[in-house]
């Protein structure tokens, strides 16, 4: 689905990403993880073309998508924080994202009845709780049932309640064979949504490990490896 | 163009809801309202909002601009993520901030003027140079603000650049002319000063305004090195011309800025 081939990204003297190599499978969902400055979110901007790449290529279904936007019409993409015109009603929010995408006349709006929202889309985007808010950021990055979701610490500031819906929603994005990037720093949530786990760190890929290469009678839960990596990680680091 | 049209739309709407764009158009309105209540005579008052809107409209047009686009940074990023190309996503938002700051001075000033019109006797002339000076003053200060806010991706860096840029053009910029001019006071330098001044937008606003009047006493050096080479009408016609490139320039540049280059937040 999504191909990175050598990929690299610094701002000004520092290296963001260091010839990235990796490729995102359909109907996964793929966990980035890594700490703070690994580089995770420059990937995701990267695929989504607010950066351009130092080097290397991305592909979008075998084609090259440098100097191009149409392929952002089968792609989906949650903030880590929300924030949209302050004025306007999320019901006009909604309604200008529709009207960017072409030759769409269905939508998925499941999210708005499954989290209750529609008391809400009549209120001022400002007047929203937090929660509210990013509420509305998963409803918009569902909304034309993309076949790639993009969603950056996606139940950060989310009740648990509403966290468990938005991770049921993806569960079954996933299952309808849609592509999902994920990166969370909620173990519990890695856990229940990773099919697919890559670690960067200090912008290099440190580790991948595809599903099927996780033994289906081993006791280790995905976190303990990702403790792990993170521990290994770290002493490289201090050695 | 139709992406273009409902960014636009959708961005202008916001920007009217918003209580700012309702207290400039106030202070606009009385301010002017307050004039005529001072001053008969239609020119005189007219004299005299030009003095404030050359304070008003560079204030506005940098602080309210850079917040704006500050603040939208992320709503931009959502934008960039959907298919549309960069330039109707700034387009948009530069088109609707221009008409929403132009229709804040227009109704608020315009209200009073077009009241008073006949009685306060305003020249149609003077009234034409006195909008169309103010609306591409609006234009320049718009342009300078989205180059703040897109040159620097830190916007704390990008608010001190607008406030160094309006503190230079609107009090540091004269005194080093006058510096200069003291200096090279034994040599001719008209044609220098005349340099100097398209060179800040200010000036040419103020030495615009001048120019319709018969104020030879108030009229600064460089304003009357003008009257006396151009004549007023070719004068003023040059000075328009000047601030219309003026509020180009930074428009091109922070749009090819913001086309590419990578988008921070």
């Amino acid at each position: 689905m999504i191909t990175i081939e050598n990929l690299s990204k610094s701002y000004s003297r520092i290296r963001a990403l260091t010839e990235l190599s990796y490729e995102f499978r359909k109907g996964m969902v793929t966990t980035i993880v890594g700490p703070n400055g690994s580089g995770k979110t420059t990937l995701m901007k990267c695929i989504l073309g607010f950066l351009r790449p130092g080097g290397g290529n991305i592909y979008f279904d075998g084609k090259n998508i440098a100097g191009q936007s149409l392929y952002r019409d089968r792609t989906g993409y949650m903030a880590q924080k929300p924030a949209f015109p302050e004025n306007l009603y999320p019901i006009e929010i909604i309604d200008l994202i529709k009207s960017l995408r072409t030759g769409k006349d269905t939508y998925d709006e499941s999210l708005i009845s499954e989290f209750e929202f529609y008391p809400e889309l009549e209120k001022p985007f400002h007047s929203l709780s937090g929660g509210n808010k990013q509420k509305l950021n998963a409803i918009i990055s569902f909304l034309f049932s993309p076949e790639l979701v993009i969603l950056d610490e996606p139940t950060a500031g989310l009740d648990p309640l509403t966290s468990k819906i938005l991770k049921n929603k993806i569960k079954r994005e996933r299952d309808n064979g849609k592509t999902i990037l994920l990166t969370s720093h909620i173990i519990d949530e890695i856990e229940e949504l990773t099919d697919d786990l890559i670690m960067l760190y200090e912008g290099k890929l440190k580790f991948s490990q595809k599903k099927e290469e996780r033994s289906p009678d081993s006791q280790k839960p995905v976190s303990e490896t990702i403790a792990e990596l993170f521990r290994k990680a770290g002493d490289e680091h201090t050695l | 163009m139709n992406t273009l049209y409902k960014i636009t739309g959708y961005e202008l709407r916001n920007l009217t809801r918003s209580k700012w764009t309702v207290l400039f158009t106030a202070i606009y309105f009385i301010i002017c309202e307050s004039l005529f209540l001072l001053e008969d005579q239609g020119a005189k008052v007219v004299l005299s909002l030009f003095n404030f809107i050359l304070l008003f409209i560079p204030v506005i047009s940098l602080f309210f601009g850079i917040t704006f686009i500050n603040n939208e940074k992320p709503f931009i990023e959502l934008l960039l993520s959907q298919p549309v190309r960069r330039r109707d996503i700034f387009n948009g938002l530069y088109i609707s901030l221009s008409l929403a700051l132009t229709a804040t001075m227009l109704i608020g000033v315009g209200l009073p003027l077009a009241f008073h019109f006949h009685s306060s006797k305003i020249p149609s002339d003077l009234l034409l140079i006195f909008l169309g000076s103010s609306i591409l003053m609006n234009q320049v200060f718009i342009g300078i603000a989205f180059f703040g806010a897109f040159f620097f991706s830190d916007k704390s860096k990008g608010l001190i650049f607008v406030i160094g840029f309006w503190l230079f053009t609107f009090i540091l910029y004269d005194m080093g002319i006058l510096v200069l001019s003291y200096i090279l006071k034994d040599y001719p330098i008209e044609k220098l000063m005349m340099i100097l001044t398209v060179t800040n937008p200010v000036d040419v606003g103020r030495i615009l305004i001048l120019l319709q009047f018969d104020v030879a006493a108030l009229m600064g050096y460089s304003a009357a090195i003008y009257q006396m080479t151009f004549g007023n009408i070719f004068s003023s016609a040059i000075l328009l011309a000047i601030l219309f490139v003026w509020s180009f320039i930074p428009y091109y540049i922070s749009k090819t800025l913001f086309r590419n280059s990578d988008f921070i937040i």
